[in-house]
């Protein structure tokens, strides 16, 4: 998972803003554990294996093309995530919840629920730096 | 505040309410995330 490393990084800046970081994922709660608790992430992540938040979201699919031709954005998240000892699995792309071609996205939210910030992922790597997250945070708090 | 949910939203409406279950079994709310505080979701590709 090329993002979960990095935002693992951002979770004490996050702490310190007071804002609590969820990351959804694409299995149950079972492959959730097993899988993000690789990463140290177990309990930042939720399972959504129906994908139903993501078609809530409107989320997009992505093609094939755009999967094989990696976009640079992509490209680096996977270098990272190498740098941090993780590596792309196929075995783990498929599996049996896993929409390989479902796009990403991200969204901060005030308490109580309104949307402040929104971002849906046009390409598969298209989620903002995790390390410009807190920034986006800060800015839109005070907003 | 109260803000209604909607499909596609945007910024300015209420982000969709989704249940789900933990590890436990129990029913759980996404908007557990941010009933005291705000939350940063990101909503991420498969798990490869």
């Amino acid at each position: 998972m090329e993002s979960l490393t990095q935002l693992r990084e951002r979770l004490p800046e996050l702490e310190k803003l007071n804002v609590r970081l969820g990351c959804i994922v694409q299995g149950t709660a079972a492959e959730a554990a097993e899988v993000c608790g690789q990463y140290g992430m177990a309990e930042k992540c939720i399972p959504d294996p129906e994908k139903e938040s993501y078609a809530k979201l409107g989320l997009d699919r992505t093609t094939l093309g755009a999967m094989v031709f990696a976009s640079d954005e992509l490209k680096a998240r996977r270098k990272e995530n190498r740098a941090a000892g993780f590596s792309v699995s196929i075995k783990k792309s498929f599996m049996p919840h896993c929409d390989i071609f479902l796009l990403p996205g991200a969204a901060l939210v005030a308490k109580g629920g309104k949307i402040l910030w929104l971002h849906r992922g046009a390409h598969p790597g298209d989620l903002p730096p995790a390390d410009e997250l807190p920034t986006r945070v800060r800015q839109n708090l005070q907003d | 505040m109260s803000v209604k949910a909607m499909a596609n939203p945007a910024v300015g409406d209420a982000v969709p309410e989704c249940v789900y279950r933990d590890g436990a079994g129990n029913e759980r709310r996404l908007s557990e995330l941010w009933g005291e505080g705000p939350a940063l979701i990101v909503w991420l590709r498969h798990f490869g």
